[in-house]
């Protein structure tokens, strides 16, 4: 029988600030917060097996509240959410299965490694790829205009292949679901891996579908609802969910995405661009960090014990960064959009 | 009923059905944790309900709360 840990004030003062930053980002650009609740939790002292668990019983809620406030806006493209998280689902179980294989053959400390390449690997390639567009939007002054598909996405609509077209309307795209599958399952494969699928569907639906970021933010909360609600009736079944520690982070996070999904309606898209992009490549160096903790650990080389805290150290300090810049972006540029919308009402009221 | 008195109205409501909740898990924290941690019969549901319930009333509440602060979507 798996032991829960006590809680105390430090530990729910934690759960509901870092669940309120998650809230926040996720409202914002789709996903986040897992990848610093889940060791946040662990970092308490619960088990990894219970904090994936309790993070995700928090995450389906909060993604279904996101998803409803996000739809009063126009933004959610609930037909895409549910085709993308219907291949979305087989692809957590491949995931998942692939993260088993890799533990029972390189142990714990190759399971860890494993899942730090991924998250180096997957965030500074995409990471890289969502900030030169951002800033290309910017420099080029065109970041108030409406997006423009790119050459990817022009390709992949220009595909016609005949029993295969589906159309989605908010997102204004009409693709062959044999680019929707593939798109879809990988996002499920990284969810089952570093917990934060939409780091592949978000960039995924922008730039190889040819969504605008609006909507591919939104329609992500609708695929990290249906992968969040299976996986947690996945782990109830096997007891692990610890329903406080889950319902403090929501606490906390349904504040935070309520008022993530009003800051979209104030910024320019580019922005969304950039904080993912800001995101994902601060996460990258932060994982980036424990890769020699765990190469030591399989033997690799020898590394000294204060080297090994040090590490561990620096990169949850990473990770907490990650969320608080992300914070301090959406924020930001919330006030300024706010005080540009009460400026063009007055002009106009002159 | 003018409409910022509505406004209060929900959020008081909405308010009071989320601290109930949240009063109810933790006066009951064994029971509920050795409850919901079961695996056998429709025990591993009662998370997923739970989570559901949660977030219907405190997902009300947050919303009416930012309302209620004048923090609101742009309309264009």
């Amino acid at each position: 029988m798996e032991t829960f840990l006590a809680l105390d004030a430090t530990n729910v003062a934690f759960l509901l600030i870092v669940g309120f930053i998650g809230g926040l980002v996720s409202g914002f650009i789709g996903s986040g917060g897992a990848f610093v609740l889940t060791p946040g939790m662990m970092s308490l002292g619960a088990s990894g097996i219970v904090a994936v668990a309790s993070n995700l019983c928090h995450k389906f809620p909060k993604a279904l509240v996101g998803a409803y406030k996000r739809h009063q806006f126009g933004h959610v493209d609930v037909k895409l959410g549910l085709v993308m998280a219907a291949s979305a689902s087989p692809g957590v179980w491949a995931g998942a299965a692939l993260q088993d294989w890799v533990r029972r053959s390189f142990g714990e400390a190759g399971s860890n490694l494993y899942v730090s390449l991924a998250f180096v690997v997957v965030l500074t390639v995409v990471g890289g790829f969502v900030l030169r567009d951002a800033l290309r939007l910017h420099r080029s002054g065109r970041a108030a205009a409406k997006e423009q598909t790119g050459k990817l996405a022009r390709w992949v609509q220009a595909i016609h292949v005949p029993g295969t077209m589906m159309h989605f309307r908010t997102a204004g795209i009409r693709v062959s679901a044999l680019f929707t599958i593939p798109l879809g399952f990988a996002t499920g494969v990284l969810a089952a891996t570093i917990a934060v699928g939409g780091f592949i569907g978000v960039p995924g639906m922008i730039y190889v579908l040819g969504a605008p970021s609006l909507v591919a933010s939104a329609t992500e909360l609708v695929i990290a609802f249906v992968m969040g609600l299976f996986g947690t009736f996945k782990y109830a079944l096997g007891g692990y969910v610890d329903i406080r520690l889950a319902m403090l982070i929501l606490l906390g996070s349904l504040f935070g995405v309520q008022l993530g999904a009003i800051g979209t309606t104030y910024v320019k898209p580019y922005m969304i661009k950039l904080v993912t992009a800001v995101i994902m490549l601060i996460v990258a160096v932060s994982r980036a960090l424990v890769v020699p903790v765990y190469l030591a650990q399989l033997g690799v080389f020898a590394l000294p014990g204060t080297a090994v805290a040090a590490l561990k150290a620096a990169s949850f300090v990473f990770m907490v960064a990650a969320l608080l810049t992300g914070a301090v972006i959406i924020v930001g540029a919330m006030i300024r959009g706010h005080a540009e919308a009460v400026a063009a009402v007055e002009e106009v009221a002159e | 009923m003018s409409r910022s008195r509505k406004l209060w109205f929900k959020l008081v409501t909405s308010g009071a059905v989320t601290a109930a909740f949240y009063w109810t898990l933790f006066a009951h924290e064994a029971e509920v944790m050795a409850s919901f941690t079961r695996t056998d019969g429709f025990y591993p549901l009662l998370p997923v309900v739970t989570a559901f319930a949660f977030s219907f009333a405190h997902g009300a509440f947050t919303g009416y709360f930012w309302e209620a602060l004048g923090v609101q979507a742009r309309k264009r």
